[in-house]
């Protein structure tokens, strides 16, 4: 067994010497580990060893609050004399004036403590060690979130560090019935992650659900949290996301307001919503900061484009291709003229540009905002322009791949759109066969589907499966209703207290 | 984790659903049977008495809890007879299918794909309803529900838009009315309501029972005002004479509707698009109740993989059936004989229950 694994079973000696040996050996090669051996008290007789991660800590308050008090300190020799638990005590209660410190009684746990910022305070003749906090790091400031831009709202965005990022939700919701459980993630990269909860609006089915999926995780690291996403999601094979994410956190105080958990995962700036559904997907934080008759514009909006965006290709195809008796006589012709000249058959045409436009898509991505969204531009144009005078496309190609990228813009969640662009492949392949009625098929197949998924035990398709008895969910679905009449909570995450504005 | 059963509603869902789809299947049936446009009149005849039967029924299942009408008889019946019922209502719904199937792929032929073999489009339907079949109850009340909101409706709607260039006063006269004709086609709109079959099975994985008989009467209703409508439509868009030679009334409706701003030339390609989603619908909803008889009267565990043993028997139907057209002039008795055991089957149950539970009393 390596010295790693045995660390678990290592209690902190009460020789100092010894608990600095198995450190070193533990963190050979490691530079970055500092260990600082001093000797306190009146006469200097105390031996003591620091050990803190260089870079991870706050120097100023330990050297000032910690090490200057012990080193002033005039009784601590005497209590050296009697045993280590009385130092320890004596230590803990007057020595330091540090707000958060605790007691360690492994060297396991003061390798987990030391890895997250802590300063690990070991004295000598005391068989546990002390830690106090310390962490400090450079942080990103506070800014709003490039991927979640919003004409009127709050402009901050949640940071890599998970105790800021779990501040900005508590700065919004000041009620001591918002609780925060912190939990970690991953045998190696041991991430920091906090559920968070409404104590008596959370589904209590749903929160277990989540702590159980997040327990149960064996993973060595989750550098993100779309780690965490993946493996806790009740269907891995499903091209649709189950999860919600943001990194907004007036997104994520509406959350929790509706009775959802909301985890937070140290190292992101993304925290993950739960339980998600079809909905939830299609809203944005604007629809409640924008007048309510213009939000349910946007919104029919969006739910329009929301068809565009998975069938538009696939009806070219299948219009041009089996049904063209469908088109008034005079587009029916022009289709058939522009047709004559181009050698592909409208499924492979729809095909290569959609692939061409998944291309300029992912290519601006890459490249640098300013010039990303020019090269996204005119590339769009020239390629398009060029191949309609190549004879390779016809301009009706150009128009309906132009209109199905602008609608799947219009989807508030990038997740759920990257979604809806991959089975919209599906759809032209399947129209590309049987015309509108593979369409059909497929759009059955993708109901079927749909109906299946769930989220944390919530139908994906709530509240349309249950439109009946579940109606007053149904007001805040394609159309946003007054604030004044939104004074139900969704009735599909079965909430503790149904009231409550 | 959460509640697996379907609630009262989705229920309602179901059974409005496969209703409108044999109403649609039998309506040339009841155009060509009365001498008249009256055939509203044989609608409600059916609705009261499916509404009467239905009462006694629903208080019988609501004895038996969790109890669909066949398990109820295999409780009382004895062994044989009861088996024989299974057969029954699995040769009834499977007979069922295999004519909506083949109905609805001969449409799909006929608009859409004209140089698909008609197999391949019966196979392509099959298989994605076994997939749907095999995924359970709460998914298959789901789709109902989806396809609802999301085809039903819009279907309707299409149907509502296409009374341009109706004449109303095709609907009079009303007297004299054909009596015997009225009578004579009772037995083919109550099989109309199939609905009624299907509720024999899925009222006892409802959650909240006690509705049932509520939800019975709204079903009822809800499909006799769809039925006498769309019959209306018919009449008042083509006049009764053009409409006994009509092979698919609602198709042939929705090849002239005035939407303004509706640039599509052939209508009623969108609308079987919608008519996909519904009848797709029921196809799962009949195959999944297949799967329960199946279940109840082999006496065997719940079992999704059924559907399996399902798909070549609806397919081999499916292909040698004639169209339902063709079969018009053959099957009056058949109708009779299938509308008749559908509605005595339970009410001989109700009528057994009642006596065991008087015998036991003295």
């Amino acid at each position: 067994m390596s010295i790693y694994q045995d660390l678990a079973n290592i209690k902190v000696d009460r020789d100092l010497k010894k608990n600095e040996n198995v450190l070193k050996e533990t963190f050979r090669d490691a530079n970055d580990m500092v260990f600082r051996n001093m000797k306190v008290g009146q006469n200097e007789k105390l031996k003591i060893l620091l050990f803190y991660v260089d870079g991870m800590t706050t120097k100023d308050s330990i050297s000032e609050y910690a090490i200057q008090t012990l080193m002033e300190s005039i009784d601590l020799e005497s209590f050296q004399k009697s045993n280590g638990i009385e130092l320890e005590n004596k230590v803990l209660q007057t020595n330091i004036a540090i707000t958060e410190l605790g007691v360690l009684n492994t060297l396991q746990e003061c390798i987990d403590k030391a890895l997250s910022g802590e300063t690990i305070l070991f004295i000598d003749t005391c068989s546990r060690a002390i830690w106090l906090s310390s962490r400090g790091w450079q942080l990103r400031g506070i800014k709003e979130p490039a991927a979640e831009t919003l004409i009127r709202g709050p402009r901050d965005g949640f940071i890599e560090t998970m105790k800021i990022n779990i501040t900005l939700i508590r700065r919004r919701i000041r009620d001591p019935r918002l609780k925060v459980k912190y939990m970690q993630a991953g045998t190696r990269s041991k991430t920091d992650l906090a559920i968070m909860y409404i104590e008596d609006l959370v589904n209590k089915t749903v929160l277990e659900e989540v702590e159980k999926r997040i327990t149960n995780i064996d993973i060595e690291a989750v550098l993100e949290s779309s780690y965490i996403e993946e493996l806790i999601e009740d269907d891995v094979y499903s091209p649709f996301p189950q999860v919600e994410n943001t990194e907004r956190p007036d997104a994520a105080a509406s959350a929790l307001l509706e009775g959802r958990v909301v985890i937070a995962v140290d190292n992101t700036p993304t925290v993950l919503m739960a339980p998600a559904t079809f909905v939830s997907f299609m809203q944005s934080s604007e629809d409640y900061y924008e007048r309510w008759m213009l939000a349910c514009l946007i919104r029919m909006i969006r739910y329009i484009a929301l068809p565009i965006v998975i069938l538009l290709p696939a009806i070219y195809v299948a219009v041009t291709q089996f049904h063209p008796n469908m088109l008034p006589t005079q587009l029916a012709l022009y289709v058939a003229a522009s047709r004559a000249n181009v050698p592909f058959p409208p499924y492979f045409e729809a095909l290569l540009m959609e692939l061409v436009m998944e291309l300029v898509r992912e290519a601006s991505l890459r490249i640098t905002t300013p010039v990303g969204s020019t090269i996204g531009l005119v590339s769009g144009l020239v390629i398009g322009s060029a191949s309609v005078e190549a004879g390779l496309i016809t301009p009706i190609a150009v128009i309906i791949v132009a209109l199905t990228a602008l609608a799947s813009f219009a989807i508030p969640s990038y997740n759920f759109s990257t979604s809806l662009r991959m089975i919209r492949f599906g759809f032209i392949i399947s129209a590309s066969f049987f015309g509108l009625f593979g369409i059909s098929i497929g759009l059955c197949i993708l109901i079927i589907h749909l109906c299946t998924l769930k989220s944390f035990g919530v139908p994906y398709l709530t509240p349309m499966t249950h439109f009946v008895e579940r109606r007053s969910d149904l007001k805040d679905t394609i159309i946003r209703p007054k604030i004044k009449t939104l004074v139900r909570k969704p009735k599909y995450l079965q909430v503790e207290k149904e009231n409550g504005k | 984790m959460f509640e697996q059963k379907i609630t009262p509603y989705q229920n309602l869902s179901i059974l409005i659903l496969v209703s409108f789809a044999f109403q649609s299947i039998l309506m040339p049936l009841l155009l060509s049977e009365i001498d008249g446009p009256v055939g509203w009149m044989t609608i409600i005849i059916a609705a009261f008495v499916l509404y009467f039967a239905l009462k006694p029924i629903n208080k019988m299942m609501l004895k038996y809890k969790d109890d669909s009408v066949l398990s109820i008889i295999n409780k009382i019946f004895p062994k044989f007879l009861s088996r024989l019922t299974g057969i029954y209502y699995i040769l009834m719904f499977l007979t069922a299918n295999s004519i909506l199937m083949k109905d609805f792929a001969e449409q799909i032929k006929l608009m859409m794909l004209f140089r698909t073999p008609l197999g391949t489009i019966i196979i392509v339907i099959l298989l994605t309803a076994s997939y749907a079949t095999k995924k359970g109850i709460k998914t298959i009340a789901n789709i109902a529900s989806i396809a609802l909101l999301t085809a039903f409706i819009p279907y309707l709607l299409i149907i509502i838009f296409s009374t341009y260039y109706a004449d109303y006063t095709n609907v009079f006269p009303i007297y004299p009315f054909d009596i015997n004709g009225v009578v004579r086609s009772v037995s083919g709109s109550v099989l109309g309501f199939f609905g009624f079959s299907i509720l024999l099975f899925s009222n006892s994985m409802v959650t909240v029972q006690e509705n049932n008989r509520f939800i019975s009467r709204k079903f009822i209703l809800i499909s006799s005002i769809l039925y006498i409508a769309c019959y209306l439509l018919i009449i008042v868009k083509f006049g009764i004479k053009e409409s006994v030679h009509l092979v698919w009334p609602f198709i042939s409706v929705m090849k002239y509707v005035n939407i303004p701003g509706f640039f599509f030339e052939s209508t009623e390609i969108v609308g079987l698009c919608f008519q996909i989603i519904v009848t797709f619908s029921c196809i799962c909803i009949i195959a999944y109740f297949t799967n329960m008889a199946m279940q109840e009267t082999f006496k065997t565990r719940e079992n999704g993989y059924f559907v399996f043993i399902q798909i070549p028997v609806l397919y081999i139907m499916a292909v040698v059936l004639p169209g339902m057209y063709m079969m018009f002039p053959y099957i009056q008795w058949p109708i009779v004989v299938f509308s008749s055991l559908n509605l005595l089957i339970p009410l001989t149950a109700v009528l057994v229950d009642v006596r065991s539970k008087k015998a036991k009393n003295k």
